[in-house]
């Protein structure tokens, strides 16, 4: 370079380095501040040196190769808290795109431990994913080679694949680590773990403890205070350090490993706190469903953006969902995965615009829907529009009735005038019931779980659409917006929602309330 | 209505990213005391640098973009930070990040050659090097560790910078025709 700026002498480079560092710590003196002020604001060879300081000390808080090779490294305390199992980074490759290694490893003040290594899991699937490797966005595509590091999912979810064949599925939020081929540490978070014979002894180390899998199927929900573990096929043994007698935990079983004792507890097996594939299963349901040929079907299959409300019939009548607050919109359904909705606090929905009233008067809509809490006028779906200057436009208005949250369904008749039947009790919250109601030219019968509820006489259907069809909040007029003064957000999962434009009758309703295990 | 959310090149972000995250940890690292500060800025910095990178034009300069962000957001900190103390001026903030936004800080065989200059050193300053960034040591324990004043370390290891960078420099010039 011809025009090099007036080097510094010895002392002052001293001297700026050694203000750099003191300023890194926060101990300057006011005094100090101004000298380094002064050099810095006047000097264009002190900006260079400060740069170049501030890149060295960057790239000294990375792994230098001499630090992570050689010395023997202490291992970090098993089942200690996440922040200090952070590890020393190998010099970036820039081929894995988690190996967004240490971007943020200057400031981890970690113990000494091995290299990342790996890569040892591929992603085979994500929805709606967002995958930070050391707080910073990494790729969630198919295909994609995870290495070990510290790895948070803060929404969607993550399907992982190990070259042993192990599948593992991570819901948000979720910290963890990829640690060998053979051991997920998950510090917080849902995942649910398929393992194949011949990768027998895959382990979830969690910090309450170690769930090694003796060839099974089980889903480990871990958190700061205690971990749970449920096994769905097969047997997984509880392990920790200072128990010497481990737990063998059976199929159908689950127990919760206290972080403090580190002492399992027997708890209730609940299945369906975890989503254990992304791909939608068949089953006599879906079967049942399909042979009555559905205008359309949702089943809330898990897709890759999670922001397509897909139509599993042949008309294709695809919908969106809106993801208000929510991480995630996938939940363990009561088949497959079912669409999480959070109420009035996360006003997530879903639109299916232009959907098609039913052109006669028969009509069945029924859903497998779980409420967490009652909203007012919770909606389960509504094709409905409010009465405006024009006649009112759509055909049902079915979810929960007012504050009462009883399971409503009314209807617009061909007149236009309401018709409306409810239950008597509020919907019980925190388990899955089976609803439909159907129009059959003669009468509006209002089902739960396989059994009438309630009935009125209703012989035809509004012939007017209404702009979209809403599922989990009531739209506007427009189809476009919840209906601003009662949206009628759901707080619960929705799931294998599905509209006939003809009427079933109640042996069928039976059947397929029969046709899902309980 | 709520928006879906804004379809973005991950892998673009990503790698862009990977090129260019020494110059904006250093950046950051270099002005925001370490500690919860730092991670804070540093975490805000990463979230609006997503969010922010539909706006990024590709083909221009990520690293002066991103470097751009980085300044404001270390500004800010400093016009949070509520004890009225001596700070660096705006103006000089803004100059180092210019200066560090120069695409020369970008080359990536600065972190090869400082490989290799760690290797060089004598056990007692990569022992020095290993407690400070390695096992996160304050300069406190560091001092106390090796039965020497918070000052000696202060210099021992100002010392271990200068040489470093002038080691690294030198490795660079000889590299280049």
């Amino acid at each position: 370079m011809s025009d090099e700026p007036p080097a510094l002498s010895a002392a002052e480079l001293h001297r700026l380095a050694e203000l750099a560092e003191k300023l890194r710590d926060d101990t300057l003196s006011d005094a100090e501040v101004a000298e380094l002020e002064t050099l810095l604001a006047e000097s264009v060879a002190a900006r260079e040196a400060f740069a170049g300081l501030a890149l060295l000390t960057a790239e000294l808080h990375h792994a230098p190769s001499r630090f992570t090779s050689g010395e023997p490294a202490a291992a970090p305390p098993r089942g200690a808290a996440f922040r200090i199992l952070r590890r020393w980074r190998r010099p970036l490759a820039a081929a894995a795109c988690l190996a967004l290694a240490g971007l943020l490893a200057w400031r981890f003040a970690a113990p000494p431990a091995p290299p990342r290594g790996g890569p040892f899991a591929t992603v085979s699937n994500a929805s709606g994913a967002v995958l930070f490797a050391d707080e910073l966005p990494a790729d969630t595509a198919v295909g994609t080679r995870l290495r070990a590091g510290e790895l948070h999912l803060r929404r969607g979810l993550l399907e992982l694949t190990y070259p042993s064949g192990v599948v593992l599925v991570l819901e948000s939020p979720a910290r963890f680590d990829l640690r060998n081929a053979t051991t997920l540490w998950l510090a917080e978070g849902n995942v649910s773990a398929r393992v194949p014979e011949n990768a027998v002894g895959f382990t979830v180390d969690t910090p309450s403890g170690a769930i090694v899998d003796l060839g099974t199927e089980f889903g480990v929900s871990a958190g700061a205070q205690s971990s749970e573990v449920h096994v769905f096929k097969g047997e997984v043994l509880v392990r920790n350090q200072q128990e010497p007698d481990s737990l063998r935990l059976a199929e159908n079983r689950a127990s919760r490993i206290d972080r403090q004792s580190r002492t399992p507890t027997g708890i209730d097996y609940r299945p369906d706190r975890f989503i254990r594939t992304l791909d939608e299963p068949g089953g006599r349901y879906r079967d049942l469903i399909r042979s009555q040929e559905p205008v359309a079907y949702y089943r809330m299959r898990i897709t890759p953006d999670a922001a397509h409300l897909m139509d599993v019939s042949a008309r294709q009548l695809h919908g969106r969902i809106l993801r208000g607050a929510s991480e995630r919109t996938s939940a363990p359904g009561k088949v497959g995965a079912g669409l999480r909705l959070g109420g009035p606090a996360t006003r997530t929905y879903a639109v299916v615009p232009e959907f098609p009233p039913a052109p006669s008067a028969a009509l069945t809509v029924c859903a497998w829907v779980r409420a967490e809490s009652r909203p007012r006028w919770a909606t389960i779906a509504k094709h409905w529009a409010k009465a405006g200057n024009g006649p009112p436009g759509g055909q049902f208005h079915f979810g929960l009735w007012h504050d009462e949250g009883t399971l409503e369904v009314r209807v617009r008749d061909g007149a236009g005038a309401e018709v409306g039947v409810r239950e008597t009790e509020p919907l019980p919250l925190g388990e899955w019931h089976f609803v439909a109601f159907v129009v059959d030219g003669t009468t509006l019968r209002l089902y739960r779980n396989g059994r009438e509820v309630a009935a009125t006489a209703c012989a035809s259907l509004n012939p007017v659409p209404a702009a979209a069809l809403g599922l989990g909040a009531k739209l506007d007029a427009a189809g476009r917006e919840p209906e601003p003064n009662t949206p009628g957000f759901w707080d619960g999962t929705l799931d294998e929602i599905a509209v006939f434009h003809r009427a079933l009758s109640a042996d069928q309703l039976r059947a397929l309330h029969q046709a899902t295990p309980p | 209505m709520p928006l879906p959310p804004r379809p973005i090149d991950g892998e673009a972000f990503t790698r862009l990213l990977l090129q260019n995250h020494r110059r904006i940890s250093g950046l950051i690292g270099s002005l925001v005391p370490r500690g919860p500060d730092a991670d804070d800025v540093m975490q805000e910095t990463s979230a609006v640098l997503w969010r922010k990178f539909g706006d990024f034009q590709p083909g221009t300069d990520f690293g002066a973009w991103a470097l751009r962000i980085a300044r404001f957001q270390v500004l800010s900190y400093y016009d949070r930070r509520k004890r009225a103390q001596a700070r660096l001026s705006d103006e000089t903030i803004e100059a180092i990040a210019d200066t560090l936004a120069e695409p020369r800080w970008a080359a990536s065989d600065r972190a090869e050659a400082l490989h290799a200059c760690v290797g060089q050193l004598k056990e007692r300053e990569f022992d020095l090097v290993r407690r400070r960034y390695h096992a996160g040591e304050s300069i406190a324990e560091i001092a106390a560790g090796l039965g020497r004043t918070v000052d000696a370390i202060y210099k021992a290891l100002s010392r271990l910078h200068v040489r470093l960078l002038a080691c690294i420099n030198s490795k660079l010039q000889s590299a280049r025709p």
